[in-house]
């Protein structure tokens, strides 16, 4: 971590405030540094950390060599990932959604057309000589159509 | 002519044939058919597999004569090589242009209570590869045969045309009432939503759809299955009928052989198998044991549920080859006193 701060040792937070006395956009990178550590995102947005103009004073006045910069710099990067993971993990479920309902829908239109199972229906008995006649007619009606 | 120029004429003549039979002639042909959209490339495919096809021909020609000339330079083992690529093509040439236009007649006896001639036709597969001429063959051949009942045991279709009652048109000049159920691929397993066109465009044929019916005839009965995959069927119909006449069951798949346990039937016919169209012996039998759980491949048999006979087919699907498997009709001569 201690490539900003360009010091070989880092040391321990003695939570001087130096560093919110520098900062240019009024931020407090000792709690955003803290809440990044935590990995507690919700409390480093309500700090502003979008806010930050990157302008490396803090580090430069940091007492305890602790790279800030990386921190803030790592933790927009970071906030700006889940919140285009939590864009994209809606719009999955949202077209999930749409084609569960969608072949609901064609399921429900075939079931319209289709007859029904023929094994709930009775079997048909017949014989051979009203098939025969079937096709008689079948072939009168073609030629009336077709000379 | 020189050497050089010679041979690039002849890669000239490549080009422009494989653009010919791989391109243009399939996509002529393509708008005439009723694809699927998930099927449109296996549809093209094949397509250019039949037309392609073609190509196999002047390949043979050039591999034989490139043989013939390495074998006189004595370069041994590019001519080898050529050798092997002519009988190839010779194997596939036969298996593509020779067999799939032949039609025999099998006869086989078959041991039952009454004395009856059979003709079984199945899976002709009216569409790409199969065009109405083969069913116009198949229906004149059986115009001119002497037999009781004539029996079609599924898939009327595969990727049909468009114009369905044109390509199935010849079906009307049958002289004798053919009874038929539909195959897999009439049933959209796969194919597209053609049961109700087929039975609409056939209404009043020679051609009589069965499934699920019972014919009475003076001396049997017949019935008909719905395909083993559209799992539409329960033979409890079957086992209803009274046992004073011999029942004769017409289906698609020898699977449905399943269902008819603990009914009393003379004799079950099916279809589906093609027999493997590319019959090699024994391994086409133990491929479709391994692959499709399926002992019936083609012929007679006289199973634990009872008597079977799969015939194997007309048409071809997926690759329009037949090898030591011809289009055949089946010609069943029920005797009651065997052989």
């Amino acid at each position: 971590m201690a490539i900003e701060s360009g010091h070989p040792t880092q040391q321990p937070c003695v939570h001087c405030g130096e560093c919110v006395r520098v900062c240019p956009d009024a931020l407090n990178p000792e709690t955003l540094f803290f809440a990044l550590v935590r990995d507690d995102f919700a409390s480093a947005r309500d700090g502003r950390l979008d806010a930050c103009s990157e302008c490396h004073r803090c580090v430069e006045v940091c007492p305890s060599h602790i790279p800030l910069l990386d921190w803030l710099r790592w933790g927009k990067s970071e906030q700006a990932a889940r919140a285009r993971a939590e864009a994209a993990r809606e719009r999955y479920l949202a077209r999930d959604a749409r084609l569960v309902r969608e072949r609901a829908e064609r399921a429900a239109a075939r079931r319209e057309v289709r007859p029904t199972v023929a094994a709930a229906l009775p079997a048909q008995t017949i014989s051979h000589a009203e098939v025969l006649a079937a096709i008689a007619r079948g072939k009168a009606r073609r030629r009336g159509k077709h000379p | 002519m020189n050497t050089g120029r010679a041979r690039w004429l002849v890669r000239t003549a490549w080009i422009v044939g494989i653009v010919l039979f791989c391109i243009v002639w399939p996509g002529l042909e393509y708008p005439n058919f009723d694809i699927e959209p998930q099927e449109r490339a296996k549809a093209f495919l094949q397509l250019l597999l039949l037309h392609g096809s073609w190509l196999l021909w002047p390949l043979l020609v050039q591999s034989a004569v490139k043989a013939w000339r390495r074998f006189r330079e004595h370069r041994t083992w590019r001519g080898t090589g050529a050798t092997a690529l002519a009988v190839v093509c010779v194997l596939l040439c036969y298996a593509r242009f020779v067999e799939p236009n032949e039609l025999v007649v099998r006869r086989t006896v078959i041991p039952a209570p009454i004395d009856l001639n059979i003709a079984v036709v199945a899976d002709i597969h009216v569409g790409i590869y199969t065009r109405p001429a083969k069913l116009a063959q198949v229906v004149d051949r059986l115009n001119a045969m002497h037999v009781d009942l004539v029996l079609f045991a599924g898939d009327l279709t595969y990727d049909p045309p468009k114009n369905l009652a044109a390509a199935l048109a010849p079906l009307w000049r049958l002289n004798k009432p053919m009874y038929a159920v539909l195959g897999n691929h009439d049933v959209e397993l796969p194919g597209p939503p053609l049961a109700n066109k087929i039975h609409r465009v056939l209404a009043g044929s020679p051609v009589h759809f069965i499934e699920h019916r019972v014919i009475d005839f003076p001396s049997f009965r017949l019935a008909g299955l719905y395909d083993w995959w559209s799992a539409r069927d329960d033979t409890a119909f079957l086992k209803a009928l009274p046992h004073d006449k011999p029942l004769l069951v017409l289906m698609h798949q020898p699977h449905s052989l399943r269902a008819l346990r603990g009914v009393d039937f003379a004799l079950a016919m099916a279809g589906h198998t093609h027999g493997g169209q590319v019959y090699l012996p024994w391994l086409t039998d133990e491929v479709f044991l391994l692959t499709r759980d399926e002992r019936y491949v083609g012929g007679y048999y006289d199973t634990p549920t009872g008597k079977l006979f799969v015939t194997t087919g007309v048409g071809v699907t997926g690759v329009p080859l037949r090898f030591n498997d011809p289009p055949v009709i089946d010609v069943l001569e029920l005797r009651k006193h065997g052989h």
